[in-house]
């Protein structure tokens, strides 16, 4: 639990600092309230995403995520992800690099740059360090909002689904905030963008879609989330394949954090949500 | 390096023989040139620095270096080969512009 300010590198990744900013400034806001210390890691590049890179070589793709891992013991032994293809890669990284080999060869590759990793660094999502790291009472404390007329669907997304603790921590940190949970069909249904690389049309028909139209049937306040690739799959299929009065708010899980805890919309710069979240500030006291 | 044991998660996760999809390419080509896989435009530059935030994070957006580095690590693997022939054939870089 926290007791004193913690020290925890902030891993920013690509999709939130140049188009989910909101998602940044929250994070950030809720950071400053909690007393963490989120440190900027500087220097990093992609982490490298992991669909993608890691098919196209797996060594490649070692070495970049432990060079941003190097970076990153530099400044603290906790890493926290706010995308889940970022916490995919860096966990499914730091296992690899386990192995005395494996990080020996890494090393070798970084001693290029002049880098070195210790494989010190403690790979964190957001969803724990929420829940484990702040926990659920203290987080509860700072909640300056009353939420309990707000009905949520979540999309946990694959990354967090395969681990099923993650999945139970964001259902805490939601059902802190007073807010009810709705469960529905295809909420543990992919958003489908892994198959837009090599299926658009299946991707977009039978699995976006068939999710925002399963999802309206539910009439959710709102739909919360953490992975960025989710939230800009599901908000384009949402405006793709609804009607506009069925448009259904979208928020990152710290956006509503964020938001329980009394920070205004406009200081997070949810304006920038495609769709508006105006009906969801309506439920919130 | 020897590929690690896999979490038996994804069975089905092979080595993409080439070519690369035209979807992957631009995604290839983004890292290897910039750093990251997607631009930072001047439109969210400027929101940034409206909603109270760095204009550019620390990270390869704002600076060079990183980028330099990461080709160096790479550059022995199919990521920057795939990365230049990409550049060479086509396969345009992916923007994401505002709505």
């Amino acid at each position: 639990m926290l007791s004193e300010k913690k020290r925890f590198g902030l891993f920013l990744g690509c999709t939130i600092p140049s188009s989910q900013i909101f998602v940044e400034k929250a994070i950030r806001l809720i950071g400053q309230k909690l007393g963490i210390d989120l440190i900027e890691l500087e220097g990093t590049t992609c982490c490298p995403e992991p669909e993608i890179s890691k098919t196209v070589s797996y060594d490649g793709w070692l070495r970049v995520a432990a060079r941003n891992l190097s970076i990153a013991e530099q400044t603290s032994n906790n890493l926290c992800l706010i995308c889940s293809g970022c916490y995919a890669t860096f966990s499914r990284a730091n296992k690899a690099l386990k192995d005395e080999a494996t990080l020996s060869e890494a090393n070798n590759q970084l001693q290029r740059i002049n880098r070195r990793y210790n494989h010190t660094v403690n790979v964190m999502n957001v969803v724990e360090l929420l829940h484990d790291v702040v926990g659920i009472e203290r987080l509860k404390s700072h909640f300056a909002k009353r939420m309990n007329k707000v009905k949520i669907a979540t999309h946990p997304g694959c990354r967090i689904l395969h681990e099923k603790d993650l999945v139970d921590k964001m259902n805490a940190v939601i059902s802190a905030t007073g807010a009810s949970l709705l469960t529905w069909k295809a909420q543990e249904m992919c958003c489908g963008v892994p198959s837009m690389y090599n299926d658009p049309e299946f991707a977009l028909n039978e699995r976006a879609k068939r999710k925002v139209e399963d999802l309206k049937t539910v009439a959710p306040d709102c739909l919360a989330l953490v992975c960025p690739a989710c939230y800009d799959m599901l908000e384009k299929a949402e405006i793709s394949f609804l009607d506009p009065e069925q448009l259904i708010p979208i928020v990152n899980l710290v956006e509503l954090v964020a938001l329980a805890m009394g920070i205004s919309p406009e200081e997070i710069g949810m304006d920038l949500h495609r769709i508006e979240v105006a009906p969801l500030m309506e439920k919130i006291a | 390096m020897s590929e690690s044991e896999e979490v038996p998660l994804y069975p089905l996760e092979k080595p993409i023989k080439p070519p690369l999809p035209a979807t992957m390419g631009g995604i290839v080509r983004n890292q290897y040139e910039t750093g990251h896989v997607q631009e930072l435009v001047d439109y969210f530059i400027e929101e940034r620095v409206r909603i109270g935030l760095k204009d550019k994070p620390p990270t390869a957006y704002r600076n060079p270096e990183p980028i330099a580095e990461l080709r160096k690590i790479v550059q022995d693997t199919p990521i920057a080969k795939k990365a230049n022939d990409v550049a060479k054939f086509g396969g345009q870089q992916v923007k994401v512009l505002p709505c």
